[in-house]
């Protein structure tokens, strides 16, 4: 039980510091030795962007297995996408109804592909319509699954909101931060310092017209509505951060 | 017996979600007088369609609806922190993956008098005792709600006092309280006992349909 504390503890820290993209998938992998699984997947929507059509997904098994499930449409049937976003309740895979001979191959080819035998999906709710799945898959008997389950469902309630809060932080910050040139970023700092796009043609050494292409860019890149929400962004995201 | 529903199958269970949605409507407008939008003889708000997860308790023999409440997890939209933010300290939320809300705690007019010999009628026994069922099997630590001076009584004899958080507010008629529920096989067993439940009162299907228990 200490063990077992110890190793939640320290997953809740590992995912809370988690800065760039590329550490998430290092995390994840990390998660999966600590907790004995066979794979563990982030599934994310309307995460950064809303109404973003792909999903944001991150997950521990192969490219391999990814880009199979893409040329095979599983997403089509994947009973664990289907039931796992219809509820907030937390959904054991043993139960789905695996009649149709496309959700039988899907599983019979995951287990190819490494996942575990059994499987449980996690779904996350935030605050503004972003929402996520976490799914994890081990390996166990029915009767060891049950005593298992439990211990995985009371765990990956919290470090599912986590790694759902981490990815937010994370995304949000990041999409924005590389978006900007460098000259787009000091157009966007001279504004915020209260200079009129004349004023930042100067300061520059650009023409007026050259400075309204870039604050065009700015707007549109930081899906902003115009110049002072575009300020207010950038300095929230931390692009630029002009004199108080 | 409690069937589990999720707020996007209204259209599939629309018996039971509209005999629950009427119910509301007699007990949160017509005896409560609160503030709620009532149309066609239905109640229903914003949360209804946050896709919340309701508990319907249902009559085994008729097949009557009795009442029901509705859960939504404190991380997304939800009452406490959208609507009465007032019960709480300044800056504070409760926001926890492990924290769900109850809402909306209603019955048929009379359902909520106890039968001879009980403190709580069936019906209450079985919600309380389905919200420990169902936040176990979610992996839940505690429910909050928003409640009023009748629900503290109602708890109270259940054996599961709230723990009051925040400061109790006058809204309308009503003194109104936010409280945090234990989930723990302690505090199930504590309710089936002071409403002589024996065993789950979940449906099984519904409850395999859903979670996949």
């Amino acid at each position: 039980m200490v063990q077992e504390d110890k190793s939640f503890n320290e997953t809740i820290d590992r995912i809370d510091q988690i800065q760039k993209k590329s550490e998430f998938e290092i995390v994840l992998a990390d998660t999966l030795k600590r907790y004995d699984l066979k794979s563990l997947a982030f599934m994310g929507f309307n995460i950064g962007a809303l109404n973003k059509s792909e999903p944001d997904i991150l997950v521990t098994y192969s490219q391999e297995w990814i880009n199979h499930y893409r040329a095979s449409d599983y997403l089509e049937v994947d009973p664990v996408v289907h039931q796992g976003l219809k509820s907030i309740l937390p959904v054991d895979w043993s139960n789905f109804d695996r009649r149709d001979s496309r959700v039988r191959s899907l599983f019979n080819e995951s287990r190819e592909a490494g996942l575990g035998n059994q499987g449980l999906s996690i779904p996350v709710r935030g605050r503004h319509g972003d929402m996520s799945l976490f799914s994890l898959t081990c390996e166990a008997n029915e009767q060891e699954w049950s005593t298992k389950k439990r211990n995985y469902i009371r765990d990956f309630q919290t470090l599912a909101v986590f790694f759902h809060q981490s990815v937010l932080r994370t995304y949000t910050n990041s999409e924005l931060q590389i978006q900007l040139t460098p000259r787009e970023a000091e157009c966007l700092h001279w504004a915020a310092c209260g200079k009129t796009s004349e004023e930042t043609a100067m300061i520059l050494g650009l023409t007026r017209r050259g400075v309204r292409y870039h604050i065009e860019n700015i707007i549109f890149k930081l899906n902003a509505v115009n110049l002072a929400h575009a300020v207010a962004k950038g300095i929230h995201f931390r692009i630029i951060n002009p004199p108080r | 017996m409690i069937i589990l529903v999720n707020g996007n199958e209204q259209a599939d269970y629309a018996y039971l979600t509209n005999k629950m949605f009427r119910i509301r409507a007699k007990v949160f407008h017509e005896r409560l007088k609160w503030d709620v939008n009532v149309v066609d003889g239905l109640e229903k708000d914003r949360f209804d369609q946050e896709n919340p997860l309701y508990l319907i308790s249902v009559d085994e023999v008729s097949g009557n609806v009795r009442g029901s409440l509705r859960l939504l997890p404190t991380t997304g939209p939800n009452m406490l922190r959208d609507v009465f933010p007032i019960l709480l300290p300044p800056g504070e939320v409760v926001e926890s993956a492990t924290i769900w809300e109850s809402s909306r705690f209603s019955m048929e007019p009379g359902a909520e008098t106890p039968e001879p010999g009980r403190l709580l009628s069936s019906v209450t026994g079985e919600l309380l005792a389905a919200i420990e069922e169902v936040g176990l099997l979610a992996g839940l630590t505690e429910v909050v709600s928003v409640f009023d001076a009748r629900m503290v009584r109602i708890f109270r004899s259940a054996g599961c006092p709230a723990l009051i958080i925040g400061r109790p507010q006058r809204i309308g008629e009503c003194m109104t309280y936010a409280g945090l529920f234990e989930i723990s096989e302690t505090a199930r067993d504590k309710i089936r006992a002071a409403c002589g439940i024996t065993g789950s009162v979940l449906e099984p299907q519904s409850t395999r349909r859903l979670f996949a228990a």
